[in-house]
């Protein structure tokens, strides 16, 4: 996506489509909330209003039916009900699905436009087809520009080389005819051939033929009935046309074709080169009317783009028509507009453009400033009833400035003198002159029948500013910047390249000390990079800041999950968020997002009870899910509490015992605690019958996939009839991850320190084998223990240190201790993960790798696959 | 004859005339996979362009005449 | 340079009258709302208001009452940018103090050529 506005667009939208999302449910509860009525309608209104800057009718007809009805509720005129709560929301949902595809393709599927057109109606025909004059309007519209359309002929079929070919002619001065011709269905009788007509046409630019009837049936069809049509362009003149086609005159229809309906630039919208640079370049070029060199930057750029670019065809157009200069200066600049916009060209009102004695027609004034004469003048007459003196003064001020500034800038120094002179003896009581003045000097060429359309008197205002006028002057407002995410990244990873080639730094003092020999600017260089250092520090340290982004953005999805499901489930539950502004990481926050929908799920499907059975257990009727959030150290912790049925323990250990995921012992011996957490064993589901929501065969243990693989953890307690909650605890940043770098065979590795429990030194005596397994006891605890070169399939026994002591590093994986003994602890550090990309990925006893401080890489280990990779 | 019809495919040569879309009609109907060949097609009869609108052969090959080969590619 | 305020609550609009405005040669400053316009107005010293008539926190029309309620500050004209429905309410502008209004979407041309022309730049 190439159009910064487009862009803007699409980011704005989705907030407002989010933010509408939200008070549609909040309305649910409190359909009188009259602000959030009002702000509803705004946000309706806002994005209406941006989707007309682009060419996407069927949205914009779509939020216009929508922002009607959003109005007759905010008006009171209908009351809200959870019928329009729906329609609202399926029609921001179609919204919804159109701005993704604009993002991705840049144009809307047909499909969705059929929906949207679809829905637009629906609303129109539910609530909006009471006999009120703004809904007749609303109808009539449409009807309107159908009747247009029927009669203009779609000149994009014709491809584009013709088009040039015609508005070549054109531009030469000829006039271009679009001819169309149905031969009668006799006419083969008559002896006629119409293709033989029409191939000899005069002047013939373009004709297509095709059939006017569809057969269904080939093998009953009378071949010796004309069933073709033909559409053509002429450049020859009508008489010559007439002449040509006089046997056929009623069978023909002419079209005069301007050149504009002709130059519609085509092809693919994204992707080429930067047009802005080229787009003000041209305004200069014609601005100075440097006519060669702005043909000379149309052709080579041409020749560099590729020819299915929009941007190309809109070239090949300005390529054509710098030729005509300066009559097609109007046109030129349409297109290069259109290239700013990505949208049709619109070539304005003046119709024929190719005409040059438009000029002796201009009138002395432009009609826009007559515009603006016009209405200063209502604005002169509104202050008769204004008593306030200050405004009485400062709104006659602006009204001359208005006027001396429009005089001044169509540099009409007389009647600028004249009106200067007379503003000065203009004062808030006596300003009759000023009005006189402007009707006698202007009067006879003020635009008349804008006059009665703006000053009709009778309207009233339902005043809702009222309150806002209360708002104080002091507040603050926050000013934030949206950016496309992959901004961030690329910003990311551009300062992580900057971390690593501020690394070599170092070496390069060292190199000019010992090598050059040069110590004095090996000093300087460290004292540079120390600088450089920091900066990169502080650097690394805002991109985290700005990573970081509230849980609420995740959070908000689920008021209208909640609502939905629970409405198709027949339950009634309240949620209740908590913590929603506590931040993490951006991927973090990502990748909370699908295991809470699976969670939440749960709990409205296997969690909350129905209606009636929360009544016959004493509970309230409505259950709650309570969705919070909150740090824990530099952990972000998620729960989900529901006050449903509970987790029944002996069921769990029953069914994975039947299921066989238990041994016998185990389920004889195992805790409560635990068996809960059995549902997290892959393939288990505790729904009896799978219904439409969940427990389709992806059980918790989706959940807890999906959390470990971002170094996260799960967990389940559980009150059987009073509540579940399951508790997902999450790094706050993966982006910076804090590991322990230890040493094996000289070789150094990071591990992260989350499941790192403790470094201790134990004599080779305590390791014993066990059931064939290494073990010692730690603290009362037996603890397996492995040697790290085992697992990396180093051939070399482990160093001892002068005691005759290991070192061995205590990791909890999965909830277990587990000893490795290593060669060597070093420090601890923090590091940029990167994982790895392509073949290595499949290492998975590596995490990935982290650059260090002095350009060399770090192997970073995955504990739980290390201690896998053991028992294979 | 104008049309030379071998096999599958049907060759239209020079100018195919009204007295001809019988002939070329008969010969569609039979075929499940009509190619047509227009090579040397110079002018075709209304009543027999618009057989080909109806049955939509396989054109193999195109007519020489510019203009000709133009509306015979591209239909509605 | 003539400095112009474009006051929308919408970014995309915001997005594209600037770029409108300021490719007819014009220094352009943003606010989203009427109250952040207000605010601004009081320190700088703008030569036009573009002002958006649905904002929250305070609308164009109370921008403008405010505007022309204020002692001592500069009292440049006020262009409102109305929807077509909206269109019809533009007398409560005028009475306001508002100048002028156009119609969304503002067509790019006549909408520099009224910027130039209520800021006395030259209109060729």
């Amino acid at each position: 996506m190439s159009n910064p506005l487009i862009e803007q667009f699409i980011i704005e939208s989705r907030d407002y489509l989010q933010r509408i999302g939200e008070i549609l449910i909040v309305l649910e509860e409190n359909g009188e909330d009259k602000n959030l009525l009002n702000e509803l309608f705004r946000l309706v209104h806002t994005l209406k209003g941006n989707s007309g800057l682009f060419d996407f009718p069927s949205m914009t007809k779509l939020l216009h039916a929508s922002e009607d009805l959003m109005n007759l509720v905010r008006e009171g005129t209908i009351p809200y009900s959870s019928d329009i709560a729906d329609l609202l929301l399926e029609a921001m949902d179609i919204v919804s699905i159109i701005i993704d595809e604009i993002k991705d393709s840049g144009s809307i599927s047909h499909n969705s436009i059929q929906l949207a057109e679809k829905k637009a109606k629906e609303i129109k025909e539910k609530f909006l087809k009471s006999p009120e004059k703004r809904e007749q309007k609303i109808e009539e519209k449409p009807e309107k520009k159908e009747e247009i359309a029927e009669k203009i002929f779609d000149f994009s079929v014709i491809p584009e080389e013709f088009r040039i070919k015609a508005v070549k002619e054109a531009l030469k001065g000829k006039k271009i005819i679009l001819i169309q011709y149905g031969p009668e269905a006799e006419c083969f009788y008559k002896g006629e051939d119409p293709l033989y007509l029409v191939r000899n046409t005069p002047e013939l630019i373009w004709v297509r033929s095709y059939l006017r009837e569809e057969i269904p049936d080939p093998s009953l069809m009378d071949i010796y009935q004309c069933i073709t049509n033909f559409e053509l362009l002429s450049s020859a003149n009508k008489e010559e046309l007439s002449e040509h086609f006089k046997y056929v005159l009623d069978q023909v229809k002419f079209f005069d074709v301007e050149p504009t309906d002709l130059i519609i630039p085509e092809g693919e919208k994204n992707g080429g080169p930067v047009y802005e640079d080229f787009v003000s370049d041209a305004i200069k070029y014609l601005e100075e009317n440097n006519v060669q060199t702005f043909k000379n930057a149309v052709k080579s750029l041409i020749e560099l783009s590729s020819s299915e670019l929009y941007f190309t065809s809109v070239l090949r157009w300005i390529e054509l028509l710098i030729d005509y200069l300066p009559k097609t200066k109007n046109i030129i600049e349409a297109l290069l507009q259109s290239l700013e916009t990505m949208t049709p060209p619109k070539f304005g009102l003046e119709k024929e453009p190719t005409l040059p004695q438009k000029k002796e027609e201009k009138p002395e004034f432009p009609e826009e400033f007559l515009k603006i004469l016009n209405s200063q003048k209502i604005v002169l007459e509104k202050l008769k009833t204004i008593e306030n003196n200050i405004i009485k003064t400062n709104i006659l001020q602006s009204i001359i400035s208005s006027i001396e500034n429009g005089l001044m800038s169509l540099k009409k120094t007389e009647i600028l003198n004249e009106f200067q002179e007379l503003s000065q003896k203009t004062s808030p009581k006596d300003f009759k002159l000023l009005k006189k003045w402007i009707e006698t000097k202007f009067g006879f060429s003020l635009p008349s029948e804008k006059v009665d359309e703006t000053v009709s008197p009778e309207i009233t205002f339902t005043s809702t500013e009222s309150q806002e006028k209360e708002v104080s002057l002091s507040h603050t407002i926050s000013k934030v910047l949206k950016v496309d995410e992959t901004k961030i990244d690329r910003l990311m990873n551009l300062i992580g390249e900057f971390v690593v080639a501020k690394n070599s730094l170092p070496y390069l003092a060292q190199k000019a000390d010992n090598f050059y020999g040069i110590s004095e600017l090996s000093k300087e260089i460290k004292a540079q990079y120390s600088v450089l250092n920091r900066i990169s520090e502080e650097m690394q340290d805002a991109i985290m800041q700005i990573r970081m982004v509230p849980v609420s953005t995740v959070f908000q999805r689920f008021p209208r999950l909640v609502r939905d499901l629970s409405k198709k489930l027949n339950k009634k539950v309240k949620l209740v968020i908590e913590g929603e502004e506590t931040e993490a990481d951006k991927n973090v926050i990502e990748s909370l997002s699908d295991p809470l929908i699976h969670i939440i799920r749960n709990s409205l499907d296997h969690g909350i009870e129905t209606p009636e059975e929360r009544i016959s257990k004493g509970k309230p009727e409505t259950g709650t899910i309570i969705l919070k959030a909150k740090h824990e150290a530099d952990h972000v912790l998620i729960e989900v509490i529901d006050d449903g049925k509970g987790i029944d323990a002996e069921k769990i250990k029953l069914k994975a015992y039947q299921k066989g995921l238990i041994t016998e012992e185990q389920f004889e011996k195992m805790k409560e605690n635990e068996a809960i957490n059995l549902i997290f064993l892959p393939g288990f589901s505790t729904a009896e019958s799978a219904t439409d929501l969940s427990g389709r065969g992806v059980g918790m243990d989706v959940v807890r996939t999906a959390v470990e693989k971002f170094g996260g953890s799960v967990r389940v307690q559980s009150v059987i009839n009073k509540r579940t909650t399951i508790t997902l605890s999450l790094p706050l940043s993966m982006a910076v991850s804090h590991v322990m770098i230890i040493e094996s065979a000289k070789e150094k590795y990071g591990v992260p320190m989350e499941s790192v429990v403790e470094t201790v030194r134990i004599s080779k005596q305590k390791i014993k084998r066990v059931k064939g397994k290494m073990t010692t006891v730690l603290r009362n605890k037996i603890v397996p223990i492995f040697y790290l070169n085992d697992l990396l399939e180093i051939n070399k026994p482990h160093v001892i240190n002068e005691e005759g002591k290991y070192a061995l590093l205590v990791l909890s994986v999965k909830g277990e201790l587990t000893g490795v003994v290593v060669d060597k602890f070093h420090e601890t550090a923090d590091i940029i993960l990167k994982p790895f990309t392509g073949f290595l990925a499949n290492m998975k006893v590596f995490a990935g790798t982290a650059i260090m401080g002095d350009g060399s890489v770090l192997l970073i280990i995955n504990p739980k696959e290390l201690i896998n990779a053991s028992r294979i | 004859m104008p049309v030379e019809f071998k096999n599958n495919t049907a060759k239209l040569i020079d100018l195919v005339s009204i007295e001809d879309a019988d002939a070329l009609f008969n010969w569609f109907l039979e075929r499940k996979k009509p190619k047509v060949d227009l090579t040397e097609l110079c002018h075709i009869h209304t009543a027999c362009l618009q057989l080909l609108f109806v049955f939509k052969p396989e054109i193999i090959a195109h007519p020489e005449k510019e203009d000709l080969k133009y509306w015979l590619t591209t239909r509605q | 340079m003539k400095k112009i305020l474009v006051v929308d609550d919408a970014a995309t609009v915001r997005m594209y009258h600037k770029k409108i405005i300021e490719n007819a040669g014009f220094e352009v400053e943003e606010a989203v709302n009427g109250l952040e316009a207000f605010e601004k107005a009081l320190i700088n010293d703008y030569d036009l208001y573009i002002v958006d008539i649905n904002m929250p926190k305070l609308d164009g029309y109370s921008f403008v009452k405010k505007l022309r309620e204020t002692e001592n500050i500069r009292q440049s004209p006020v262009i409102m940018v109305t929807t077509e429905a909206e269109e019809k309410d533009m007398d409560k502008a005028f009475e306001e103090g508002a100048n002028f209004y156009i119609v969304k979407p503002v067509k790019p041309e006549e909408f520099s050529k009224y910027c130039k022309l209520l800021t006395g730049v030259s209109y060729e």
